[in-house]
């Protein structure tokens, strides 16, 4: 198996905007990652790109060494917004949906995530707050036995207190193999957990460091992002 | 393989909820028809139709079958439509299978979930058709009398006409469901090649105005393809052969448009066609 993750050269053109150019990343095994950018930066796309669901792309996109989308699928669980489904549909449903289509789906460990999320199988999507579907959406991805786990803003629009439960379930349910490229544009929420920091700027990764080495330079992951924009405005 | 049938099962499920619940209403519906002619109310009063001089159960079967083929049609245009939700949804393309397996899975389980509609149908009114033949006697009378008219006679070429009939629908049932994926597939692929700073209201009207034209377009290049193209190649005239059906010419010809759809279909779903994340 090579690396959870590797692309080279990737560009991404949609409705004649250039949306990533001439993106290589590296992820080793066993990290979990922050990708960070501003708003409309290509964080999410970047995802789509990589679980195979955006097309018309130019470069090689490998997961656990695999280049064709449909190994590439397999290897990998991305947070969907479960869009596929009726409001009415209940997370009994969505579970089943999960055991027949992911072979790896773990159900037992999806049980025990369900619990220490709160969340009630009989429940419908259309009952659950933004919180308790990306509770939701977490619980599922982190179920499946994958080498990567693609996290898009799981934080968006939820309070503290879910905040808290993702990041816990985060760190509680990581296999240590494993790899988590987790998005977002506010750092400190995740800063705790992460082993390296990836920036997405100017459509492209301008930045691969570890934690480690941000700490080593007194920095807080967050004093480095700020300064990391700060220090693009001034110049 | 495993992953297909896997995926099978589940749009198959997905795609035959609903028709239960349809069969359903169209037995309520036949049911309140076959009621409401069979009596009459005036004054708040109900009474048998004196005008009417059939049973209330074969009344029941009769407009059971009447509204099937409104059902049927329904169905037919319907279940291809919900295939497109699929194809377009990111919750389900995120599968572990390749796109031209997940599309072939899309568009044989919307055919299979519309034969099971079909049987659904047939079970429904031999049942229904079973309890007139029980409890009503002019029913019976009638049935014998059709029975005993009836008078089978083998004939080779009805055989091989029906036989051609039924393979000439089931390939206009897929040529149906390819050319709804082409005109989705294709519009959708232009769309996303055209400028990102244009109103998104233009870029509605532009969406339909470019499967307008593909529409014609389609149509123009299949008119030409089949009629100028092959039917010069395929006439049974020049093989020195006399029968004059064009039945299997009909087949041949939407054979091989419906493998180019779908040639088509798979490359524009591969390399183009994205999921999207809204519903």
């Amino acid at each position: 198996m090579g690396n959870p993750l590797e692309i080279t050269d990737l560009v991404y053109k949609k409705n004649q905007k250039k949306i990533i150019t001439n993106l290589d990343l590296t992820l080793k095994p066993g990290k979990i990652v922050a990708l960070l950018g501003e708003n409309g930066a290509g964080k999410t796309t970047l995802m789509r790109i990589i679980s195979g669901v955006a097309k018309n792309y130019r470069g090689t996109v490998k997961v656990a060494g695999f280049t064709k989308e449909a190994d590439r699928k397999g290897h990998l669980s991305f947070t969907d917004g479960l869009t596929g489904f009726a409001n009415s549909t209940k997370i009994s449903d969505i579970i089943k949906f999960y055991q027949i289509l992911y072979q790896d789906f773990n159900l037992k460990q999806f049980e025990q995530l369900r619990e220490f999320m709160n969340l009630k199988p009989d429940l419908r999507l259309s009952e659950l707050s933004k919180g308790m579907k990306e509770k939701l959406v977490v619980a599922l991805t982190f179920s499946r036995r994958v080498d990567l786990y693609l996290l898009d803003e799981p934080f968006s629009g939820i309070d503290a207190m879910a905040r808290k439960k993702i990041i816990k379930s985060i760190i509680l349910w990581k296999q240590e193999k494993s790899t988590i490229l987790v998005s977002d544009h506010f750092v400190n929420e995740i800063a705790a957990v992460l082993d390296e920091v990836v920036i997405i700027k100017n459509k492209t990764v301008c930045m691969q460091k570890s934690t480690e080495a941000i700490r080593a330079d007194n920095q807080s992951v967050e004093e480095f992002y700020e300064s990391f924009y700060q220090r693009e405005e001034d110049e | 393989m495993a992953e297909f049938s896997r995926l099978f099962n589940r749009f198959f499920k997905i795609k035959t909820r609903k028709l239960h619940i349809i069969l359903f209403f169209q037995l309520i519906a036949a049911l309140a028809c076959a009621f409401f002619t069979y009596y009459e109310v005036t004054n708040w009063h109900i009474r048998k139709n004196p005008q009417n001089n059939v049973g209330l159960i074969p009344e029941w079967t009769l407009y059971f079958v009447i509204l099937a083929f409104l059902v049927i049609l329904f169905v037919f245009i319907l279940t291809p439509l919900q295939s497109e939700k699929f194809n377009h949804s990111q919750t389900w393309r995120l599968a572990g299978i390749s796109d031209s397996q997940f599309y072939l899975d899309n568009v044989l389980s919307t055919f299979v979930s519309f034969i099971y509609m079909l049987a659904l149908e047939v079970v429904a009114t031999v049942m229904l058709g079973f309890l007139s033949f029980l409890v009503d006697k002019d029913f019976q009378r009638g049935l014998h009398d059709f029975l005993m008219d009836l008078h089978p006679n083998f004939d080779y070429n009805v055989f091989w006409t029906v036989i051609g009939t039924i393979v000439l629908a089931i390939l206009s049932c897929f040529f149906l469901y390819f050319v709804i994926s082409f005109f989705n597939f294709a519009s959708q692929s232009i769309i996303d090649f055209v400028p990102a700073n244009v109103n998104g209201a233009l870029v509605k009207i532009l969406h339909l105005f470019i499967i307008f034209v593909l529409i014609w377009f389609f149509f123009k290049i299949q008119h030409i393809f089949v009629y100028k193209i092959l039917l010069s190649v395929f006439n049974p005239a020049n093989y020195g052969l006399a029968y004059s059906s064009d039945l299997p010419f009909a087949i041949l010809s939407t054979t091989i448009c419906n493998l180019i759809l779908l040639g088509s279909n798979v490359f524009l779903f591969n390399h183009f066609y994205e999921a999207s994340e809204r519903k």
